[in-house]
């Protein structure tokens, strides 16, 4: 398939958005730019997840961003989302566009094996890492770091977002090992001024 | 979905006991010649479930009874059920009925109001549950008992499924108060012959 149109992925975590709530962040981080949100609040129950997804599809709509839903297919699907994010547990890729042939899939994985493995499985684009240390993945041991990165690139024919710690001082060094582009949530969720964060991430990657 | 449908409904459940794995559940379970089969496991991950789903999906396609996948319509979707079954926390019974089109959707209700809700909003049956005390999930309301199960089964019109803590010797009981199927989980999973065990609730209906 084409590159995805977007390289930077805005993953969500509610919890990081203080003092803004999350659609708020979103918002700001859509009208200055984002093109793709992942939606990955893994503590929701199914009606709540729905909920807040429905709302996101509202933002997002706006400003023409992609929205991916984490792991739940029916609820990408019932809000019209773009696409769904897979887990290295989540359904595989072609189950999910079985389902519905017109969606995105993503998959996050963590080792060179398990990016092949998902890209055979249908996987339209892929997340690895983390690349650097970050706190949110501290408990899973070692960052991966770069020469893994560039594994996975090298090893596989689709797009691979870096993911993990990443600020836009060393985007180029994921970009160089052959990311696609990069993914991250602390970096704009936790923003004291996302416009500025946003134009950073711009300029780094040259297109959002 | 016929509005005549009697009979029982197994919840498969590999926590409260370990013998039997689900698909285990379900032959012994389609040999007795139960109504419906609920596949409910709410720790094991997507891609987990997706697996057994599809192992259980042609089992039960090939006989008279109905398979139906609890809480997500993607994985009944992909896995070939025959449903989906979602509680209040789930997905809106709406917006599973876009997913699942002609397949079945029924929704769980703990009173009159959100058993009038599922049906208003579109579900195939409503359950309607803890009927009596039950130990397989754990509940924040009493139990509702089988005035408020004649309540509801008076007021709607789409099959009553009564649910919780329903056992041989209460069951004729919850049929007389107008519930049309009765899920069974532990009653039937931990008995010592789950086979026998169905058998005898089914015998109930005849």
């Amino acid at each position: 398939m084409n590159k995805p149109p977007f390289r930077y992925y805005l993953i969500t975590n509610r919890k990081k958005c203080a003092p803004q709530n999350l659609t708020e962040v979103v918002t700001e981080a859509c009208r200055n730019g984002i093109k793709a949100v992942q939606v990955r609040e893994k503590d929701l129950s199914t009606k709540e997840l729905y909920r807040l997804a429905v709302k996101l599809r509202g933002i997002t709509r706006k400003t023409q961003t992609r929205l991916f839903i984490n792991d739940r297919a029916d609820i990408a699907i019932s809000v019209d989302a773009d696409g769904v994010h897979c887990r290295e547990k989540s359904m595989h890729p072609n189950d999910i566009k079985k389902i519905n042939s017109s969606l995105l899939v993503g998959s996050s994985v963590h080792s060179v094996e398990l990016a092949k493995h998902a890209e055979e499985n249908g996987a339209d684009f892929l997340q690895f890492g983390p690349v650097y240390y970050t706190s949110s993945k501290a408990r899973y041991g070692e960052p991966q770091g770069i020469d893994k990165l560039r594994k996975v690139c090298d090893e596989t024919t689709i797009p691979v977002y870096a993911v993990g710690g990443i600020t836009p001082e060393h985007a180029s060094d994921c970009i160089n090992a052959g990311a696609f582009g990069v993914a991250g949530i602390s970096s704009i969720m936790g923003a004291e001024d996302i416009p500025e964060k946003v134009d950073q991430w711009e300029k780094v990657l040259k297109y959002l | 979905m016929s509005k005549d449908l009697r009979g029982v409904y197994l919840i498969t459940d590999t926590q409260i006991q370990e013998q039997y794995e689900h698909v285990e559940l379900v032959d012994l379970a389609l040999r007795a010649g139960v109504q419906m089969i609920q596949y409910r496991d709410k720790e094991a991950p997507a891609r987990e479930i997706l697996k057994q789903v599809k192992e259980i999906s042609p089992r039960v396609s090939k006989t008279e009874s109905l398979f139906i996948v609890n809480d997500r319509a993607d994985l009944a979707l992909a896995g070939g059920a025959d449903g989906v079954h979602l509680g209040q926390d789930d997905l809106p019974i709406q917006a599973a009925r876009k997913l699942m089109g002609e397949r079945i959707v029924g929704g769980t209700s703990s009173n009159l109001e959100e058993a009038l809700q599922v049906e208003e909003a579109g579900a195939d049956y409503v359950a309607l549950g803890h009927i009596f005390e039950t130990t397989t999930k754990q509940k924040s309301y009493p139990p509702r008992g089988l005035d408020i199960l004649r309540e509801v089964a008076d007021a709607v019109n789409i099959p009553l499924v009564a649910i919780g803590g329903i056992t041989l010797e209460n069951a004729p009981k919850v049929i007389e108060a107008g519930a049309d199927i009765i899920a069974v989980s532990s009653a039937i999973c931990a008995a010592n012959s789950p086979y026998e065990t169905a058998c005898e609730f089914i015998d109930l209906f005849q």
